[in-house]
This record gives C-alpha cells, structure tokens and sequence, in this order.
C-alpha cells in the first residue's frame, strides 16, 4: 500500500488558502468596480484614463422612459472643457427628451474609440458621438492608451472582432491586457490612490528621488516623443496610418452590427487637418449608413481658444455648445427618419 | 517573465495550486513544464540551448559513472566542458573577442574590417551552464551520482526559480531534492513568505528607487563631486537589493514548494576583509569558483607566489563570467589585488593595532565601492572622472541634502535587516519578537512595496550576466 505523503494535510489546507486568496483578490476587485460607480469625469488628474472604466451611471433602459440615451465620447476637449455641461444646461431648458453621459477622455485615438465603443454596446444608446481632434487621431493609433485594460473584458471580447486581437496581441503582450480583465484591482490601482491621498503625505522634493507609481503602469512608457515624431511624417506626406483605417471600419462594424447609430464631430480646432486625411476617414464614414459626419471646423475663432485646442470658458462657448446640439439633435432625428420606414 | 512582473504572479499562482494537488513525480514534471515555459516566454529559441545542455550533460553524467579509464574519464569530461563554454563562449564573448582582437590589430597600425556577430545574449545562460558544468566535474570526481532520470536532471538544469539569476545550484544539493518527494512544513512556508516578502522589498522598494539615483549621474558627462559618491554609494545598494533581493524571492518560492535553496548573500556589507566579503557575496558563484577553478589550479597547496597567480586567474575569470567587458575584466583584476593584498599584508607589515571591527567594516565598504565604481562605470576614463570630482568639486546643494534624505530612507531599512539578520535571526526569518512589532514591520514593509515600490517589471540587473 502506498503511503500518503506527510505534509498531504498541510498542503490540501495550504491549496485552498491559495485558491481562496487569489479569488477573493479578483472578486474584490469586480465588487469594488461595481459598487464605486465612479464617473471618469472626477478623476481628472488621472490622465490617459480607462482606468476601471465603469459604465455602470449609464441608468437602465426601463427607468428612462422614453428619454433617448446619447454617449459622447472624445477627448480632454469634451472631458475638461465645458461644452458637454452647457449642452446638458440646454437640454434642461429646452426640457428634451435626452440623456447625455459623458464619457470623453483625454488624448483618446481610434484604438480608445474602438474600446470604448465596445464597452457600450450593451446599453443600446441611441447614438454614439466621437468628438475628433485632428492631432490625436491621426499621429497614432494608440496613444498612452490604457484601454488595453478593458480589451479582455467580457462584454468587450464578445463583440470584437478577430482581426483586433491578431493585430494588437501576440501571447506575451495579451497576458497583462487579459489580468487587467480578471483582477481589476489592477486598473482600479490610481482610483484608489486617488481616493486614498496616499501622495499628500510627501513632500515634492522626496518624490523626484523615488517613484510614485501604481500597479497599472505597462503602457505609459515613451509615448509621447512617438507621437510627436509620427505627427511630423504624418502632417508631412498627408497619409492617414492604414492602421486607423482598419480601427475606424472595426469601429464601425462594431456599432453597425448592434444598430447603434454613430455620429462624428470633426471639432473646430480640427481646422488644419489635412483635405486628404479628412476625406479618407469620411469617405469609410459615408460607407455606414447608420454613421455620419458633421464637419464644425470653420467655426474655428483663435481668440476663443487657450491654447488653439481648448476653448476657453464663459459665455463664447455656449455657442460652440449649441452647434453641437444641434449636430446631435439633428443626427437623433435623421436616424429616427431612416429607421422609421422599416418599423 | 521577470518576479515582479504581473504575469509572473498569475504564473506562479496557476503552477503552485497545481503543484500542491500533486504527486511527488507529478511535482516534477510540472515543474519541468513551468520552468521550460518560464525560459520558452523570454524567448522560445533559447530553449534549445538549454536542451543541448541538459542532454549532453545527462549522457556525459551517465557515460562518466559507467566508465572507469581515467583517460577515457579524462576525455569524457572535456566533452561537457567544451560544449559547455563553447555555447557560453559563442554566445557571451564571441562578439567582444571579435572586437577585442581589432583593436588589438590597430594598435598595430592595421586597419581591420570588423564585422561582429550581434549575438543576442540568451538570459541566465551564465547561471545555467555552471550548474550543470559542476554536475558533470561532480560525478568526474565522484563527489555526486550520476542522474539516471532525465526528467529529473531536466529539471535540475532549468528549475525556474533560480533558472535566469541563480543561486547557481550543486547537484548534491538540488538534484537530490528532486530525486526525493519534498515534506512541506510550516516553517518552510512561513520563512518562504518572509524570504518574498523582503526580496520584493529590497528589489522594487530599494534597488529600483536607487536606481533613479544611479542612472542620471552616470549618465551624466559632469556630475558634481557630491553627485557622484552618492551615485556610487546608491549604486553599492541598488545592486545588493537587487540581486539579493532577486536570490530571497528565487529562496522563498522555493521553500514554499518545499525546496531549499543555497543562501546566495549574508550581509556582504558587514564583511571585514575581501575573503570575508567573498564568502558573504553571491555566495553560489564564489563557492563554485573556489571548488571548480581555484581548487583545480592548485588553490593554495603549491606555493605562496602560485596561490596569488591562481587567486588573480579565479577573480579574473570571476569578473568575465559577470560579461565581455574591459571593466567586468577590471574589477575582476582589483578584487584579485584585493585577495593577494590581504594575504600577503600580514606576512609583511607587522602592524599590531586592534581595530574595531566597526570601523574595518566600513573601511572595507569603501574598498567595495570602489569596485563598484569600476564595475558600474561607462568607460575607464569616467573611474578618473569621478574620483576627480570627489576630490576637487565636491559641491553640496540643498539638492543634494533631499538626495542624501532619501538615499538614506531607502538604505536604512536594509542596513536594519542586515543587523537583525547578522545578529539576531539568521538569514530565513525575521526574529521572534513581540507579535505586534513583526506584524508591524510586515505591514510597512508591504505598504512601502505599494506606495513607493517601482513598476512596470524592471529588469533584474544580475539577468544580463
């Protein structure tokens, strides 16, 4: 008869204590992400976000009656600035029937938007905005994109296609985007450290001398001299990267397939793009019929402007705010028209 | 994959609940498996450089214990050997002989087309090669049994905790280990725990906030006077901490898979002398060069002025192991001065003072940091630059006292547990002290890992070598 080993109690004990550690981590995490509720647009000091992107404050369908649910999405213009806010100032005194969730983030490119969108499609808005800014969405694909946080998730892989995950993940690249997916903790990292004020207690100086990072560092490295070296070429030979084709019709096939409709804003301090660049990405555009494009860069007054891309606060903004409700209003009814006849 | 690494977190997690669901033969194989996937993730090529190792060096263990012509024995050997460091010779020096040899060759005035190889270096190949080198002159000298086992032998060449950075094993040690079913105890996990907690603490707290302190000032073309001790005296730490705290990490997993590793450091700092300090630093790679270089030379049997020239040749090729470098060679060369000087000194100056072995600890730190110095600098000429500067433009900033503050909030903690270590505990547990006070420094070890402790997996320094 064999004899079992003399440690066969220690480690049957030890085995569950490991198995139990390791799911509590990861369930924790999901709970935490649930419960948290927290808007991207509070923590505006975490840059390049995504991180535990939540959209749990889309309210559910049955308790918005026969309000209509509009996602914007876009960049810091959208995120920081106070066009969304004025938007939503309107909505109240016109009292229409629209919701607005905002969900812009900094520096987005077309890998965000892909993300992003795919995170969404299981709340069925009635439109989905892509606020586009010229410089981010055509220097790269990706930027200091954390969204490869979220690629793994289910509700993500379950309507992405193929052809995605083949051109961005080789095994060794898809292992830490995938435990993003299974231990959240992991991209809910900055949000507590947030929350937590864990840098307060050090002072400035201390912090030049030792890091302050987070668990969820992977992608943050180098980005921006890429970025601003492919500006240059791609402002130089006027091409738009192959690669941001292919993200804007998987984009577009994503939303399609779901029967989400889609609008493009080419924001107004998009007013030097490229003739070329602009009509390759509308031309894929005009190719959906449930996507459309408004083009607001003419609008573009220096002296309203910062820094030539954000505009400033007050009341010149309201009528930057207005145009694009109007865009949006105007892309809820040519939508409803077109789905009108079939029903 | 790299320990502290997410992946390598998730890796360990799946590997070890299976492992503890196994057999001891399931143990193994699994452990095989992990370990070649652990080598095949850095880069799936390699893999084959550890087969041919493993292969040649089980047929050559097998066909050296059925053999008993010491000729025949003799050859035998010489097989595992040259295939040995001629895969470590290919791959590690190839490219730096090349151009050794041209500049040589212009020194001379002949202009030479050089073309070197761009030999990727396969990672840990060093750490492996003299594993499974020892293995072979083990069973030559009747020291071990050969493995009949290949999977088990397998194992023993790529067990991955100690695969990429050591400790560098002996077969008397690990592989019988392996030949055996492990008892796992409570002990073992507890001072496993320990040994991953303090490795992560000086690896991702300490050496890689050191880092940040190191890396600007030598890459620096003119660093202040201040600057640069600091720089050397951060860099002294920042690779204790990391290759120490790489060989706790590689001990703890270990233990907790009932293994027992070879304790790789015991407080190198508060050694007193160079062979002190030589039986205290990377202790796998010292031991095996005093067993398989220094002793085979003769060691000290055949002379006074053969045991300086066999000292200088081990601490010679010590500093090539480490790479194909002119200052790997250096340093190599100083710490070979450093053994002869200290042999040699009390035959020649009768000095009869007592001093405290505090202050010939520190003494012998300085003597270290000046290897340091030459095995951390760019080029020959930045040693003088530096010492320059130490010497003439030593300019203290307030600058200067936040760098000292935080130098000092990152070394502390180390010196502490050398201390308790030395003193107190022993090298695979924290003492017993007052429940409240161990869980205590347990807690701020971990927050420190948290809040302060770098990311983004960087690389142990020690996995170029």
């Amino acid at each position: 008869m064999i004899e079992a080993p003399p440690d066969i109690k220690l480690r049957k004990r030890l085995f569950w204590i490991v198995f139990a550690l390791g799911l509590g981590i990861s369930i924790s995490g999901f709970i935490l992400e649930k419960i948290a509720t927290y808007s991207l647009l509070d923590y505006r000091g975490i840059k390049f976000g995504s991180y535990g992107f939540n959209l749990a404050q889309i309210p559910p369908r049955k308790d918005l009656g026969d309000k209509k649910v509009v996602v914007l999405f876009g960049n810091s213009v959208y995120q920081y600035g106070s066009i969304p806010s004025l938007m939503k100032n309107i909505i109240e005194e016109k009292g229409d029937p629209i919701v607005l969730m905002n969900m812009a983030q900094v520096s987005a490119t077309a890998y965000d938007y892909l993300v992003q969108a795919g995170k969404i499609v299981d709340d069925r808005p009635d439109l989905v905005v892509f606020n586009l800014y010229y410089w981010t969405y055509f220097t790269t694909p990706k930027f200091a994109t954390n969204c490869d946080q979220m690629v793994f998730d289910g509700d993500v892989i379950k309507v992405f296609p193929g052809s995605f995950y083949r051109r961005y993940f080789t095994f060794k690249t898809a292992f830490p985007a995938f435990i993003s997916s299974v231990v959240p903790l992991k991209r809910l990292d900055p949000i507590i450290r947030w929350e937590l004020k864990l840098r307060d207690w050090m002072p400035e100086w201390f912090l030049t001398w030792v890091s302050y990072p987070h668990l969820n560092i992977d992608q943050e490295r180098g980005e921006l001299q890429y970025v601003q070296r492919s500006l240059l070429n791609v402002q130089q030979e006027k091409i738009v990267f192959s690669e941001i084709l292919a993200l804007q019709r998987e984009l577009l096939n994503v939303l399609d397939q779901h029967h989400i409709p889609v609008l493009f804003i080419w924001q107004e301090t998009s007013y030097d793009t490229q003739a070329e660049m602009f009509d390759v990405i509308n031309q894929i555009i005009a190719e959906h019929k449930n996507a459309m494009w408004v083009d607001l860069r003419h609008y573009f007054v220096k002296d309203d402007f910062e820094d030539q891309t954000h505009p400033k606060r007050g009341k010149g903004v309201h009528d930057y705010a207005i145009r694009h409700y109007t865009a949006i209003t105007q892309a809820l009814e040519h939508f409803e028209k077109q789905r009108s006849p079939a029903q | 994959m790299i320990f502290n690494s997410w992946v390598f977190g998730v890796f360990f997690f799946i590997v070890y609940l299976i492992y503890l669901r196994c057999g001891h033969k399931g143990q193994n194989r699994l452990l095989l498996l992990a370990s070649y996937f652990f080598y095949g993730f850095w880069d799936y090529r390699f893999l084959v450089l550890l087969l041919i190792s493993t292969v040649v060096d089980y047929m050559v263990g097998l066909w050296l214990e059925d053999t008993r012509d010491t000729n025949i024995r003799r050859r035998i050997l010489a097989i595992s050997i040259c295939a040995n460091l001629g895969i470590l010779g290919y791959f590690k020096y190839c490219d730096f002989f090349i151009q050794s040899f041209a500049d040589l060759l212009r020194l001379m005035y002949i202009t030479p087309s050089v073309h070197t190889l761009g030999i990727i270096l396969p990672v840990g190949i060093s750490f492996y090669t003299f594993q499974t080198l020892s293995y072979t002159i083990d069973v030559y000298r009747g020291e071990t049994k050969a493995c009949r086992k290949f999977f088990d032998f397998a194992l023993f060449v790529s067990f991955f905790p100690q695969l990429v950075a050591g400790p560098i094993e002996r077969a008397g040690h690990l592989l019988r280990q392996i030949e055996s079913p492990r008892i796992l105890t409570f002990e073992k996990i507890q001072s496993g725990l320990w040994l991953i907690l303090k490795g992560y603490f000086i690896k991702v707290f300490v050496a890689d906030n050191l880092a940040r302190m190191v890396d600007p000032v030598f890459a620096s073309p003119n660093p202040s006077g201040a600057q640069a001790l600091l720089a050397i005296y951060a860099f002294a730490f920042q690779i204790y901490g990391d290759f120490a705290g790489y060989s706790n990490i590689a001990r703890g997993i270990s233990h907790l898979m009932g293994f027992d590793l070879m304790v790789n450091f015991r407080t190198p700092y508060l050694a007193t002398n160079p062979s002190d300090f030589w039986k205290r630093w990377h202790i796998s790679l010292s031991s095996w060069l005093r067993d398989y270089l220094y002793i085979s030379l003769g060691g000290n049997r055949k002379g006074e002025h053969r045991t300086y020239l066999n000292l200088m040749l081990t601490m010679l090729l010590g500093g090539l192991w480490h790479g194909a470098s002119d200052k790997y060679i250096l340093w190599g060369l100083y710490q070979g001065l450093l053994l002869i000087a200290y042999r040699w000194a009390p035959g020649v100056v009768n000095i009869k003072v007592n001093i405290p072995k505090f202050l010939q600890m520190i003494f012998y730190f300085h003597l270290t940091c000046f290897g340091w110095l030459i095995f951390r600098c760019n080029s020959i000429d930045q040693i003088g630059g530096f010492i320059t500067k130490i010497l003439t433009s030593f300019h203290w900033t307030i600058d200067t006292t936040h760098q000292c503050i935080a130098f000092l909030v990152l070394v502390l903690p180390v010196v502490f547990l050398d201390f308790i270590e030395e003193y107190v505990s022993g090298p695979d547990r924290f003492p017993r002290w007052n429940f409240a006070v161990r869980y205590a420094t347990y807690a701020a070890m971990m927050l420190l890992i948290y809040v302060l402790g770098s990311r983004g997996g960087i690389q142990f320094i020690y996995f170029q070598f």
